[in-house]
């Protein structure tokens, strides 16, 4: 019954707050102004030569670990199979680094 | 539904090849709704408003790729819109009070008469007695009408708390009520 009344009462403040606050005064260029700030369109070449960037060092960063572990394997843990293994190692965490603390700070700041 | 639909195709669209039209479209289709909802939430400062919305939208944009579609796009875009409001307001702690004379908050009036006039006034001032957790808690179900279990996606707060919120503001609210049914109201219900 109390449930009822409540419902009651929701419904009839709902339909005068949806009927009577106010509008938003009128603003015809809002849209485009939401538009004209969006940042600029990304070029699609660059968009490409930046891809083909990102396959050659991909394919590079594959080509060190395959020449690090094979040279591992072929000559046992010396120095300079050590250092060897050590640079695609550094290079691979840097390039998460790069990719995913900009990704964290995005989500962290979003929603 | 094909609303819904619709929407969520944009929002395909704008995630997966950065489609300014679609997003346009989007903007569009919110636009008039967040506005008025944060034309209220802002005690009528339409200036505000704009820049709250413009941000919210060029907030929506910048992150469309984390939106993960578990609710809506109108509930992710209220909850970007309810934290600019707060950062305002963290930057800018209200302190003036409404000015009741603004033809801002009497611009809508269904028939044009001085008891449509007050009664826009009414809601407008028990409108501002509620906090702005209560307010903006208070526009999103009865404005908006919104489901409690979205509100709470929406604002971070828990079903109790705004539950708690729904009821101290129908108290508030139900004066209007009390003023319409009284002999001699107006006639023309809006419910």
């Amino acid at each position: 019954m109390k449930h009822q009344n409540t419902d009651r009462i929701d419904s009839a403040i709902r339909g005068q707050i949806q009927s009577e606050l106010p509008q938003c005064p009128q603003n015809p260029w809002f849209r485009n102004k939401v538009m004209n700030r969006l940042p600029a369109r990304r070029s699609r070449f660059a968009s490409i030569v930046e891809w083909a960037f990102y396959v050659v060092g991909g394919l590079a960063l594959i080509g060190g670990w395959w020449s690090a572990i094979n040279a591992m394997i072929t000559q046992g843990p010396t120095p300079s199979t050590l250092v060897l293994s050590l640079l695609p190692f550094a290079i691979t965490l840097s390039a998460i680094a790069i990719i995913a603390i900009p990704m964290l700070r995005r989500s962290a700041h979003s929603l | 539904m094909a609303g819904r639909i619709e929407e969520m195709r944009l929002v395909a669209l704008c995630m997966l090849s950065d489609n300014r039209e679609a997003f346009s479209r989007l903007v569009e289709m919110h636009q008039e709704g967040l506005r008025r909802f944060v034309f209220n939430l802002c005690s009528g400062d339409a200036a505000l408003t704009d820049d709250i919305c413009q941000e919210t939208f060029l907030k929506a944009w910048l992150a469309i790729r984390s939106f993960r579609g578990l609710s809506g796009f109108k509930t992710w875009l209220y909850r970007i819109a309810i934290n600019e409001h707060i950062s305002y307001r963290r930057k800018y702690p209200a302190g003036v009070t409404t000015d009741l004379s603004d033809p801002q908050l009497t611009s809508i009036s269904l028939d044009g008469g001085q008891k449509a006039l007050e009664a826009n006034m009414d809601i407008t001032v028990l409108l501002e007695q509620l906090s702005e957790a209560e307010r903006a808690v208070t526009l999103l179900f009865y404005l908006e009408g919104i489901p409690i279990k979205e509100i709470t996606k929406i604002t971070g707060m828990p079903e109790g708390t705004i539950k708690s919120h729904l009821s101290r503001a129908r108290k508030h609210l139900a004066i209007i009520l009390d003023k319409e049914s009284a002999p001699g109201a107006r006639s023309n219900s809006s419910c």
